[in-house]
């Protein structure tokens, strides 16, 4: 294949490229190093998000009142992330926008306005994150967290949409603001239409085998289903108002016990036999930290689901709630 | 130590740099793209329990409530809930004022309410603050595979740098720059590499594997290779397995490499084929046999696949089997297009699974590492004739019956209760070597071979509880294949010498020796029994036939036992036992023709011992009386009769002229 003398010289000067790259060397290779200061922006910026408490990124109990009437967090959100979209934009103008980098860039983009809220804007890039999820795709047919993130991004908009419109709603009467016209589809319908699509569509790609990357590889498709997990729980809480009575709690159970089900049955084929003994405690061997939420989601969600758990519940339109 | 450098090799390396500088920047860019990176879930919903709900109406009714209410503007808001939250609960309305009243109710009376989800402490909220960015990442990561449209070339070469740098470390461009260390990582990419899809991760996962797996088997041993023959048909017939359409083809191509042994393996068949020239004409046969076989493996026997050493075990023996003497096998057929030697290893493993799958202890022993040689054993039996399997099932009957001798070997309930799983597999293992050294008892004779080895394991059974060891069957059985080997009337006897060597056990085993011979000595004399037999088989076929090899033994070994002064001791006791059997293999049809009562035979001896001690020293010494022994046997013999009408005559005439005898041959001596 190679003379011996070339084979030497290219695997060294690879080396010695590796080694460079290690190092930084933008002059020498631009594209990769532009990548790599974006992902380290983002990262420093999800950082400051985090500290500063802001409501998806911190998931704590504190804060979830201070999110329903604090009309200030509308303006951080907006701020965040603000260095890491100005480097995305300069990316594209430098390195093109046709290229697998630049659509990573542009599902990164997407998934950025739906941590901050900005609706409007994901939906506006509805368009080019479809063209980026054809730029993704790779020969094999394979689905890496990127394409997936791509395949079921307007999901994740309506499902992270109707949470937030939800609040929003609560928040305006409460300060008084102009009423929200109501939606034509309810909002918890559209956080259970978000779910199934979601579910529909890895297990669709699921059962293409090889599809979906081994959970040790990628963690794009455990994300989407503890996202779609979350949104049937909310989904549970809207449906417990069928029961308002203290003499109704074992249907209250019953109801939550099944949507907490769902949500499992969604994860579970993405979480390898060993760690769920872990998330159920069978085992004490550690996860990798990024895995730990999963299991502990996955936990929580068998818990709740308790020992005979059916999944026969529905999201049931407002009309037939007599 | 650092990579020698001349200065041609660095501006040759920087050219390539800056030549190739825009695709190596698009496959680091691509890289990057795969990166981990942080990503928020969206928030849990609160969880308002039913306890709170009646509290909460009769708050908003109390004065305080009443008051906030007002405050907010959303007095006439309450009353519509209260009218309509039982009818019309999924109004959007009426969740849009739950949620407000539940948020002031809570924030009025200091309720922290529960969010559904796992349990984050406020204790771990404040760890997380103190630690470093990173640490703090981490819980957020969402990890990507890597994704890559690298060309071919490109692809490789980094992979392979990468794989070369972690294996071979400083020492990488040394690796490539030894002639024949490259020349087996060209074979690599030739027969594996250059035909596979680098867009593929599990090919990429394979690659990488088999790569580093030939850096760590050769980077020290570059003598085995001379010739990347026998490598070239192991590399190229995995490849094509992993090009089969079928997964369990594709998982076993995994599990081989992935095995403990898989560098071993690959020295062993680098080994094979430079010791065997021949082997440069039939490597694509062998290749598309090997190839044929693992196929058919996957597809027949898939339960192998957990047993890699097994597999590691079946190419070894295959690639060898086409290097070697049994290479006519790659030419025979017996029905259909296959070559013979697939059926034949196909049969024995499934028989392996089979009776594995029937009897637990089998699985426990016939397993693992001890495949590879059965199947060496099952080609030399077969390699021997070749052309008379010409039916499926001459093969099918032919393997069960060989794994099935072979499992009985060590399966006899004596052996079983002496010995654990792992001493009888490693006897079994010690066993296949010996009985691969002798060919020619294989072929036809499979059926005898086995069979009398087991006996042998049989008899030897009952002297381990005096100490006979493994080793020392091992040793049994390579002294009774060799004498076989090349004695026809040893052959002929068939199934009677193997019942004629476990009655020679079990009488050996019947008589009380420990106090008198040790373990050594044991050996000897079962040994010396096995010389008997193998010196002349038709008298020993004839004791057999009459069933008297038992009573016989144990006669003679009673008699020696009659000895009170304990001189018969030692290896006085198995010489003279030795040279009584002896006289046996040369007259011992005469017990048939002056009938001779095996009773009286072992009266007589007792008598003879016990004058014989009484003349210790008197012409009778330790090195004397195994020969007095041998004489009286043969006295009795031939002249039953004599003995019989007046047994103190006879004694008293024959014992001084047999001690003359013995005395005046030593003295020509």
């Amino acid at each position: 294949m190679f003379q011996s003398s070339r084979l030497k010289s290219v695997v060294l000067s690879i080396i010695s490229l590796v080694l460079l790259m290690g190092i930084g060397c933008t002059r020498l290779a631009p594209k990769s190093t532009g990548l790599r200061n974006i992902h380290n922006t983002y990262r420093n910026e999800f950082d400051q998000y985090l500290r500063l408490g802001i409501p998806a990124a911190a998931d704590s109990r504190e804060e979830t009142i201070k999110r329903i009437n604090s009309a200030s967090i509308d303006l951080t959100r907006q701020a965040a992330f603000s260095e890491t979209l100005r480097e995305i934009r300069y990316y594209r103008v430098m390195h093109g926008e046709s290229t697998r980098e630049a659509a990573h860039l542009t599902v990164l983009e997407g998934m950025i306005y739906l941590q901050t809220g900005q609706f409007s804007l994901a939906s506006l890039l509805v368009p080019e994150i479809k063209k980026a999820e054809a730029l993704l795709s790779e020969n094999s047919g394979s689905m890496a967290r990127d394409r997936l993130f791509a395949a079921t991004f307007e999901a994740l908009i309506n499902g992270w949409g109707a949470i937030s419109r939800s609040e929003r709603r609560i928040s305006n009467l409460l300060s008084r603001s102009a009423a929200t016209p109501i939606a034509t589809v309810p909002l918890y319908l559209q956080l259970a239409n978000a779910s199934t699509t979601i579910g529909k569509e890895l297990e669709t790609l699921r059962s293409n085998k090889k599809v979906i990357y081994q959970p040790e590889v990628d963690d794009g498709a455990i994300y989407l289903a503890t996202t779609a997990a979350i949104f049937y729980l909310h989904v549970g809480e809207v449906m417990l108002f069928k029961y308002p009575d203290e003499s109704m709690k074992q249907q209250r159970q019953e109801e939550i016990a099944c949507w907490c089900e769902k949500g499992r049955l969604l994860m579970a084929p993405f979480l390898s036999d060993s760690e769920k003994r872990i998330a159920e405690g069978v085992d004490s061997v550690s996860a990798p930290p990024g895995r730990l939420r999963y299991l502990g989601w996955y936990k929580y969600l068998t818990g709740c689901a308790g020992k005979s758990p059916v999944t026969t519940c529905q999201a049931v339109l407002p009309s037939n709630s007599q | 130590m650092t990579p020698q450098l001349t200065a041609s090799m660095v501006i040759t390396g920087i050219s390539l740099l800056v030549k190739n500088i825009d695709r190596v920047d698009k496959i680091l860019a691509t890289r990057e793209a795969g990166e981990s990176l942080p990503f928020a879930l969206p928030h849990a919903p609160i969880e308002f329990q039913i306890e709170y709900h009646k509290p909460m109406i009769e708050f908003f009714r109390s004065d305080e409530g009443k008051l906030i209410l007002e405050v907010y503007d959303i007095a006439d808001k309450f009353r519509f809930f209260e009218d309509n939250y039982r009818t019309t609960p999924f109004d959007e309305q009426i969740l849009d004022i739950r949620g407000g009243l539940v948020a002031l109710y809570f924030e009025s009376t200091g309720i922290r309410p529960k969010t559904h989800g796992p349990d984050v402490s406020s204790e771990q909220r404040q760890d997380s603050r103190r630690i470093g960015r990173d640490r703090r990442l981490a819980d957020y990561i969402v990890e990507s595979a890597r994704v890559s449209r690298n060309p071919v070339v490109v692809s490789m070469l980094l992979l392979m740098s990468d794989t070369l740098l972690e294996f071979a470390g400083q020492n990488a461009s040394i690796f490539i720059s030894h002639p024949r260390k490259r020349a087996v990582i060209e074979t690599l990419l030739n027969e594996f590499a250059l035909k596979g899809d680098w867009e593929d991760q599990g090919f990429v996962s394979i690659f990488r594997r088999m790569l580093g797996s030939t850096l760590i088997a050769f980077g020290d041993n570059p003598g085995q290779l001379e010739h990347p023959g026998g490598l070239k048909v192991l590399f190229a017939a995995l490849n094509q397995l992993r090009e089969s359409t079928g997964e369990e083809e594709k998982d076993l191509v995994s599990v081989i490499i992935s095995a403990d042994g898989f560098e071993k393996l690959m020295v062993a068949v680098a080994t094979e084929a430079a010791n065997n020239p021949s082997f440069l004409t039939r490597d694509q046969q062998a290749q598309d046999m090997l190839t044929l076989l693992l196929k058919r493996v996957a597809a027949e026997i898939p339960e192998l696949k957990n047993d890699r050493k097994a597999l590691t075990g079946l190419v070894q023996v295959s690639i060898g089997a086409a290097t070697s003497t049994a290479a006519a096998l790659l030419d025979s057929r017996a029905e259909g297009q296959q070559p013979l030697i697939t059926d034949i290893l196909v049969g024995v493993l499934r028989k392996v699974s089979d009776l594995g799958q029937s009897d637990q202890l089998v699985s426990q022993i016939i397993s693992g590492d001890i495949i590879g040689p059965i199947c060496q054993v099952a080609l030399l039996a077969v390699s021997k004739d070749p052309r008379r399997f010409t039916a499926s099932q001459q093969v099918a009957d032919f393997t069960s019956g060989l794994v099935t001798g072979i499992a009985g070997i060590v399966g006899s309930q004596n052996l079983r209760s002496i010995w654990s799983d792992e001493v009888r597999r490693t006897l079994l293992t010690e066993t296949l070597s010996v009985l691969g050294r002798y060919p020619g008892l294989l072929g036809s004779r499979h059926e005898f071979t086995l069979r009398l080895i087991s006996s042998l394991y049989q008899a030897g059974a009952g002297a381990i509880a005096d100490g006979l060891e493994r080793r020392d069957l091992v040793e049994l059985v390579e002294a009774v294949l060799q004498a076989s080997s090349s004695n026809v009337a040893l052959l002929k006897l068939d199934h009677r010498f193997t019942a004629a060597v476990e009655s020679a056990g079990r009488a050996i085993a019947a008589v009380p020796l420990s106090s008198l011979i040790d373990k050594e000595g044991r050996k000897r004399l079962i040994k010396s029994s096995l010389q008997a037999i193998i010196a002349n088989p038709v008298v020993w076929g004839k004791l057999q036939d009459n069933e008297m090899i038992e009573p016989l033994i144990k006669a003679m070994l009673a008699a020696l036992t009659a000895d009170r002064s304990g001189f018969i001791s030692g290896s006085v006791f198995v010489d003279s036992a030795a040279r009584m059997m002896q006289v046996m293999s040369r007259k011992g049809l005469l017990l048939f023709r002056n009938e001779v009562e095996i009773t009286s035979l072992g009266s007589f001896l007792e008598m003879v011992v016990l004058k014989l001690e009484a003349e210790t020293g008197l012409g009778v010494d330790g090195e004397s009386l195994p020969h007095l022994l041998e004489r009286a046997t043969i006295a009795i013999l031939d002249q039953p009769k004599k003995f019989q009408d007046d047994p103190q005559s006879f004694l008293v005439k024959m014992i001084p002229q047999i001690i003359t005898d013995v005395s005046n041959i030593w003295l020509k001596v």
